[in-house]
């Protein structure tokens, strides 16, 4: 049918057209899409459509895990997991070439497995390793560059909220995809840490390496950080072995940050002021929540009239129709989403455009698993980079607000923060690059698991 | 200078924002509860052996107090994923314009979409529509669609006609519409979110 073809074409222009003009996404694809379905089926099928789609779509088991991870995420800030994490790092890394720098790359990686928020960790470790960095001496640049992108690490390395929504756009397993983000996380950690040492041997000006610690102090150190363990062990342990679904894992791995939030309160002595944080953190878990699943159902509508329109089809069909190297037409899938990324939310870019572009993948022979991580690594490179770069600014902004240290000013001004990315944005699309020619990097740890 | 809009928005606002901060406060207390639920099943399966009967049909019909029921309160403070690339750097009436457009649009659909949800959820109500395990019935669930979804609208309203308020006179002080942050905003609310400022007061919005 051309006619419905190049309905959808229409619809797929007036999309971009609303959103580029700032109509909320899930607006924009509500109205495309029910007009959408009007022009082709009618009325009263449009609107039987329409009207079913934000409850069937949103009420789905597997879709259940997403607020679990983002509250694990909220809570982990305020159990005061991230100060011994970063002391531990340092204790065993810190006398490596730039060796604060990589101790901060491990925790920020140790932190990314109870959270799946990237600009949160970053703020988090800013104020916890920008002091200790600056007064020994390391250069404000590669401070704030490697707080940034340690940030990035916590959407690749489980429990991660975009893993899931994409796993379930593109109904894949939610377990394989968080599986699969572990090894890519970890080639991003060994990638930044050979960059570092690589700089700071070049340069000793940029950072020094601090010895002295003596085993005993090293292994005082770990016990603080057992509890990042627990939680990794639940998680991994249930998604592996499928004893437990990723919504249970989710549940238990809450729990425990939970547990160790109410104890750190009372140690404290402070439950009025916990109070307080539980309601920020779970009213802030379900706006959220809520700011997702509602672009899940909008996108749904529209979704549900490019396939009557034949869209998808017809894209999958014209770009395996081209005569070029699929290699290459991923690598131009992949600028476009990094030039996409930069003026949108991640998840917002994800769902909105895989529904087109995902057939497509998967029409050229690509694994559905891999293209995930590739996709989202995609997203986090956005986090780095200027004009939005989120993290960047929260590191610069964490850094204005700390108490300077003896005459040492510790505010990294957001032009430092931007230079230092530099390097870290280089180490990212090396690891791109590297996931491109080893796929089995991210698909080895998923097949393994257990059926 | 009069405002005779301005004292109405005022008014609508405080009306429907208590329920939106409600809402929102009610769909967290069902996360909260959705991670003890699980916690509970997991004990009772592996500990006693005895799994809770209908977990998942539990969940599932919970899920739309996460999913919809706040969809006004994260519409009201902007929290709805949009693009600024343009809008940001657009000033006075052309970007009312662009505003008043975009609500008038969402407005739209969501006028569509309650009558329609109502439908879906009427069906399920009287056919006696039921869950596979526990065969609770479902259309209390579907019926906090509609809900939520005027509640929405009300919001919706209240918002266009903020726009429009500032489409006619772009110099009056704005009332009742999401603020727009730069991206110094976005990353000063994150970082108190992530608790590294100190103050844990419970936040005004």
């Amino acid at each position: 049918m051309v006619d419905a073809f190049w309905i959808g074409i229409f619809g797929v222009g007036m999309l971009i057209a609303l959103v580029v003009v700032g109509v909320r996404v899930y607006i924009a694809a509500a109205v495309v899409g029910f007009l959408g379905l009007f022009v082709l089926e009618g009325w009263d099928v449009a609107g039987a459509i329409a009207g079913t789609i934000p409850h069937s779509k949103t009420v789905t088991y597997p879709l259940s895990v997403l607020p679990l991870f983002i509250l694990i995420g909220f809570l982990a800030f305020h159990a005061g997991l991230t100060g011994k994490l970063f002391e531990a790092a340092r204790r065993w890394l810190g006398w490596v070439p730039g060796g604060l720098a990589v101790s901060t790359v491990f925790a920020s990686a140790g932190f990314a497995a109870v959270s799946g928020a990237s600009t949160a960790t970053s703020a988090v470790f800013s104020r916890v390793a920008i002091p200790d960095m600056l007064t020994n001496g390391y250069s404000k640049r590669l401070t704030a560059g490697v707080i940034a992108a340690g940030g990035t690490l916590a959407s690749l390395i489980p429990p991660s909220a975009i893993l899931v929504i994409y796993a379930i756009l593109v109904e894949q397993s939610v377990g394989k995809l968080l599986l699969a983000g572990l090894l890519p996380g970890v080639v991003s950690v060994f990638i930044y840490t050979a960059l570092i040492i690589g700089m700071c041997v070049w340069r000793p000006e940029l950072g020094q390496a601090s010895s002295g610690f003596t085993w005993r102090e090293r292994f005082a150190s770990l016990p603080g950080s057992f509890p990042i363990f627990i939680v990794v062990g639940i998680i991994f342990g249930a998604l592996y072995t499928g004893v437990a679904t990723p919504t249970e894992a989710g549940a238990l791995g809450a729990a425990v940050v939970f547990a160790l939030y109410v104890y750190r309160a009372w140690q404290q002595r402070d439950l009025k002021q916990m109070g307080f944080r539980l309601k920020d953190a779970i009213t802030e878990t379900a706006k959220l929540t809520i700011m997702i699943f509602t672009l899940i159902w909008g996108v749904f509508l529209f979704v549900r009239f490019l396939g009557f329109a034949g869209l998808p089809n017809e894209f999958a069909n014209w770009v395996v129709g081209l005569d070029l190297p699929p290699i290459l037409i991923m690598v131009c899938i992949l600028l476009a989403y990094a030039v996409l990324g930069m003026f949108m939310d991640a998840i917002g870019m994800l769902i909105l455009t895989l529904p087109v572009v995902y057939p497509a993948v998967i029409a050229l022979g690509y694994d559905p698993i891999w293209f995930g991580i590739i996709v989202v690594k995609m997203a986090e490179i956005c986090l780095i980079t200027p004009p939005i770069g989120l993290n960047c600014f929260v590191v610069a902004g964490v850094s204005r607000d700390l108490q300077p240290v003896g005459d040492r000013d510790m505010a990294i001004p957001l032009q430092d923060v931007f230079r230092g990315i530099g390097p870290f944005f280089v180490a990212d699309v090396l690891t791109v690059i590297v996931l491109l020619l080893l796929p089995e990097i991210v698909l080895w740890l998923p097949n393994q698991m257990a059926q | 200078m009069k405002d005779p809009l301005g004292a109405l928005l005022r008014r609508l606002d405080a009306l429907v924002t208590p329920i939106e901060n409600a809402f929102n406060l009610a769909a967290g207390v069902l996360i909260f509860a959705l991670m003890a639920l699980g916690v509970l099943q997991i004990v009772l399966r592996t500990i006693f052996a005895a799994p809770l009967l209908g977990y998942i049909d539990i969940v599932e019909l919970s899920m739309v107090g996460f999913a919809v029921l706040a969809i006004a309160f994260v519409q009201r403070v902007g929290g709805h994923v949009r693009m600024e690339l343009l809008v940001q750097k657009l000033h006075g009436r052309p970007l009312w314009f662009l505003e008043t457009l975009g609500s008038g649009l969402a407005i739209f659909v969501v006028s569509v979409l309650i009558p329609y949800s109502y439908d879906h959820f009427y069906r399920a109500f009287e056919y006696g529509d039921s869950t596979i395990d526990l065969e609770l019935a479902t259309w209390p669930a579907k019926l906090v669609v509609p809900v939520a979804l005027t509640l929405l609208l009300v919001r919706l309203g209240i918002q266009f006609l903020g726009y429009v308020r500032l489409l006619i006179d772009p110099t009056l002080p704005q009332l009742a519409i999401p603020e727009m942050k730069r991206p110094e905003e976005v990353a000063a609310d994150e970082i108190r979110l992530a608790g590294v400022t100190d103050d844990a007061k419970p936040r005004t919005k």
